[in-house]
């Protein structure tokens, strides 16, 4: 197992004060280390994976998600394995599918609300707020198949806790113009659906532009509600 | 006598010529393979050639969907180990072939054909 330079943690412990749900593979290759941040309109993740091998992953996730509309924030700190469930190789194409399991707890940081009747009910209670910390599980399944120019991905996604369920759906299709090989930069367009329940009640398309080259992931885009979403990956 | 030893001279020049082009030692290692689709994917094969000892260069090519693995000199990797490693990396070994030619010359040949 290879130990980070200083320079590598001082990026993660940054990226972790900084902060949603990747869809890039959760595990790289094998005796790789991959760190990932993203964040969106409603959230911010960055994840630490190490993967022994080749179908299997585990590493610490932090991430806050946000409700503006309800006054709400989450932040997140879970423990993930990653499981390779089956592997498709073909010529010219590969398919996954992965599962992931978490526990962690989380902070839940929300308004204070008043039973009808209540002296204080009616008032703009914003600036009074509960913190309520628990045990959550994070469960997702995802699957994908690409060549070196389509690429088509799913990701069910729920987040428990005794108190809430929130769950992301997401899809995406892409395309590269170019056949690209491993010493080339590759281009992605990626078109995504993704939809929420929960925290968040609502489905969002988004367009999003994809840079990979040898180690190094960058997706940026935009949703239809005008709203930027970014994701970094480097892989060791 | 002298004919005997001419034909012994002879002997021996056959045997150490025939000794040496069976035996000598392949320069590089050609590896099909299938599932290359990535950088991710290349990056596992070549993280796991460049871990064997003799190993002296990896190129990995996702348009042909090969591995090149230079090796160091008098030194081989047996077919078991490339398809034990691999399978370790998650991929599927299609064909195995060694050369004499050098890893820069066939590098050029893979980049350069269509």
């Amino acid at each position: 197992m290879k130990f980070f330079s200083l320079k590598v943690l001082f990026l993660f412990a940054y990226l972790a004060a900084l902060s949603p749900n990747s869809n890039a593979k959760p595990i790289a290759f094998a005796e790789s280390w991959t760190i990932m941040h993203e964040r969106d309109s409603d959230m911010l993740e960055t994840n630490l994976y190490y993967a022994p091998t080749y179908y299997f992953s585990f590493g610490p996730t932090v991430s806050i998600t946000k409700s503006a509309e309800k006054g709400i924030r989450r932040e997140a700190n879970i423990m993930h394995a990653n499981f390779l469930l089956k592997r498709w190789n073909m010529p010219n194409a590969q398919a996954n599918i992965f599962t992931t399991v978490g526990l962690g707890r989380v902070k839940t940081i929300a308004p204070v609300k008043h039973a009808p009747g209540h002296l204080m009910q009616g008032n703009s209670q914003m600036n009074l707020r509960r913190e309520n910390t628990e045990n959550t599980r994070h469960v997702t399944l995802q699957g994908d198949y690409e060549t070196r120019q389509f690429y088509t991905a799913f990701k069910a996604d729920a987040h428990q806790t005794a108190t809430f369920l929130d769950r992301t759906d997401t899809a995406q299709i892409g395309f590269s113009p170019v056949a690209h090989d491993y010493e080339d930069l590759a281009v992605w367009f990626i078109a995504q659906v993704k939809k929420k329940r929960g925290l968040h009640n609502n489905t969002e398309g988004g367009a999003f532009v994809r840079l990979f080259k040898k180690n190094v992931w960058v997706e940026i885009g935009m949703t239809e509600r005008r709203r930027s979403q970014i994701m970094l990956m480097v892989t060791y | 006598m002298k004919s005997k030893l001419i034909i012994a001279s002879i002997t021996t020049a056959f045997a150490t010529l025939f000794a040496t082009s069976v035996f000598a030692a392949p320069k590089t290692i050609q590896i099909g393979l299938d599932g290359l689709v990535c950088a991710f994917c290349a990056q596992g094969v070549e993280k796991k050639m460049k871990a064997q000892a003799a190993t002296d260069k990896v190129f990995v090519s996702l348009d042909k969907k090969v591995a090149l693995v230079s090796l160091k000199e008098g030194k081989d990797i047996s077919d078991a180990t490339i398809k034990a490693e691999i399978t370790d990396a998650g991929y599927v070994v299609k064909s195995i072939a060694r050369s004499e030619e050098t890893f820069d010359a066939l590098r050029k040949k893979i980049k350069d054909s269509k």
